[in-house]
């Protein structure tokens, strides 16, 4: 076959075409959700974080910290209320579990295979999430370890 | 839409993921058609598609403006990581015939697969072309793909390929010798 033909013949040439809506969909959704995760879930972490620094001033490095202990002593007040006995906990755990959910969605992928009987999960190397994964896991045990030693 | 139109959001994408979302809405097709007619694989397409928008995503700070439209730069993105999934897969496997032959077998969904081998049927000569194509090194695979399968102009593909337009016509031109004399 001529050069100009054979070109000719790749010009005319029918090519097709693809397309997938479930993947249009689910890129854009992460696209649009794109470091949304690890930015919540920084100021998530960021109040337990600053509690657990005061902890560690305090009683590892035995600083005064006239201001903490107040903010100490009003947390463990008997007279406080049930609004303020819950939101404690839930601001010093809740917040850093919310974050792990959060992070965790973020960077993993599940793919179930039913016909191979296959469930494969894909760890996204997204540095920040995993950072901030690790900063609720590390809180979260925190307070965990704290928990089990007051009351065992 | 206008260079100018483009332009504004492009400069607004870098820090709104909306406005990015509406670069990814006009040019998605484009690129999945592209990387589709160059792998035959709708699996790994979605793959290499999302890469692309992800590091487009990552890197869209560095973008700068200079005449080229914004889509350029995504089907040179895209044909990075087209040739590097390349490159990786010949070192698994000898023959790219083999290639061809398994790859239809990894998509998870069996609909898609059918239907996307129903579509191929279709196109007997273009997967003629496309195998042999294959076969050629990644310069030309890419400059051939981009003037017969997306019908891009020389101009086009220079910006493309980062390459002057004389460095593409000499590519293509020994290209498709190569090409035709494995017809």
């Amino acid at each position: 076959m001529e050069k100009d033909e054979f070109e000719n013949k790749l010009e005319k040439m029918q090519k097709p075409d693809a397309g997938s809506d479930e993947h249009y969909l689910q890129l854009k959704l992460t696209l649009l959700n794109a470091r949304k995760s690890a930015r919540i879930g920084i100021a998530f972490v960021i109040v337990p974080c600053v509690f657990l620094s005061f902890i560690f001033l305090k009683y590892v490095l035995h600083l005064q910290l006239p201001l903490f202990t107040k903010v100490e002593d009003w947390m463990s007040d008997k007279n406080n209320s049930v609004f303020v006995k819950v939101l404690i906990p839930l601001l010093l755990m809740g917040t850093p579990l919310i974050a792990f959910v959060m992070n965790a969605l973020a960077i993993l992928h599940f793919d179930f295979n039913k016909l191979k009987k296959e469930l494969l999960v894909t760890i996204k190397l997204k540095w920040l999430n995993i950072t901030i994964l690790v900063i609720s896991v590390a809180i979260l045990l925190c307070f965990l370890l704290y928990a089990v030693g007051e009351n065992f | 839409m206008d260079s100018n139109e483009e332009q504004i959001l492009i400069e607004q994408a870098k820090t709104d993921n909306g406005c990015f979302v509406k670069l990814y809405e006009l040019h998605y097709r484009k690129i999945f058609g592209y990387v589709f007619r160059r792998t035959l694989n709708i699996e790994l397409t979605k793959d290499i598609v999302s890469e692309t928008f992800i590091k487009a995503y990552q890197n869209i700070h560095r973008f700068r403006y200079r005449n080229a439209p914004f889509s350029s730069w995504l089907y040179r993105i895209a044909g990075n990581e087209t040739n590097m999934y390349f490159r990786r897969r010949k070192a698994y496997l000898a023959s790219l015939d083999h290639l061809k032959e398994f790859s239809y077998l990894e998509a998870a969904d069996p609909l898609e697969i059918n239907e996307t081998e129903n579509r191929l049927q279709q196109h007997k000569d273009f997967i003629a072309v496309q195998n042999n194509l294959e076969k050629l090194d990644y310069k030309y695979q890419e400059v051939i793909a981009l003037r017969f399968f997306e019908n891009k102009s020389i101009k086009e593909i220079a910006e493309i390929v980062n390459k002057n337009d004389n460095t593409v016509k000499s590519l293509l031109s020994r290209g498709i010798d190569k090409l035709r004399k494995m017809f």
